[in-house]
């Protein structure tokens, strides 16, 4: 079932070295599925998705033909990333790791 | 009154310009000051400045909501990727460089 497959990418994607929670939420911000716990999972998903809002906009603004599909947040501490889609957002928080320059 | 950085200095910085620029698909690279005003920049002025502005925006809104959701966390780096092209975002504490590439399909 297809619901099934989406649990296995979410659990094979947890499960990486590092990755601190995956959250899928609905294009309203409501999430579906997440591993992380509840107030943590509130807060990634409202954070991240008021990021990519702005990053949205940012780019309609340069080019209204154009969309934003994915965005990648880094902090100090933490790397957050979200595929956007018209039906959900899919957002993978994780801890930085060292990787060489780009 | 802007201070002229160093003859070495500024031949660094044209270095890093350059090895970057000719990365594979980069398009334009702008570097914007804390004001959001860009110093440096390979696009015309119109869309640099644009860029500038959006980028200035968001890097304010980026860190802000990263100091809610950890006040000893920052903002070190936003990789937008579009259907056209990705734009890349460095901010630094006074400078931030903006880059617009292609990115090569895998």
């Amino acid at each position: 079932m297809f619901v099934e497959k989406v649990e296995k990418m979410i659990d094979r994607i947890a499960g990486h070295k590092g990755v601190e929670g995956v959250i899928v939420c609905d294009k309203d911000g409501a999430a579906i599925q997440t591993t992380m716990d509840n107030t943590n999972t509130v807060m990634y998903a409202e954070g991240v998705r008021n990021m990519a809002n702005i990053g949205l906009s940012m780019i309609r603004d340069v080019d209204p033909t154009n969309d934003l599909t994915f965005i990648r947040i880094g902090t100090k501490k933490l790397e957050m990333m979200a595929h956007l889609n018209p039906e959900y957002v899919a957002i993978v928080v994780q801890s930085r790791i060292k990787t060489s320059k780009n | 009154m802007s201070r002229y950085p160093k003859y070495s200095e500024s031949n660094e910085v044209e270095e890093a310009i350059k090895r970057i620029l000719s990365h594979k698909g980069v398009v334009g690279l702008v570097v914007i000051n804390h004001e959001g005003i860009p110093i440096k920049s390979t696009m015309e002025n119109a869309l640099s400045v644009q860029y500038a502005a959006q980028v200035t925006q968001l890097l304010d809104k980026s860190r802000s909501m990263i100091k809610e959701l950890d006040s000893n966390n920052d903002l070190t780096f936003i990789r937008l990727r579009t259907k056209k092209h990705e734009v890349l975002v460095c901010p630094e504490k006074d400078y931030a460089m903006i880059v617009i590439q292609n990115p090569t399909e895998s």
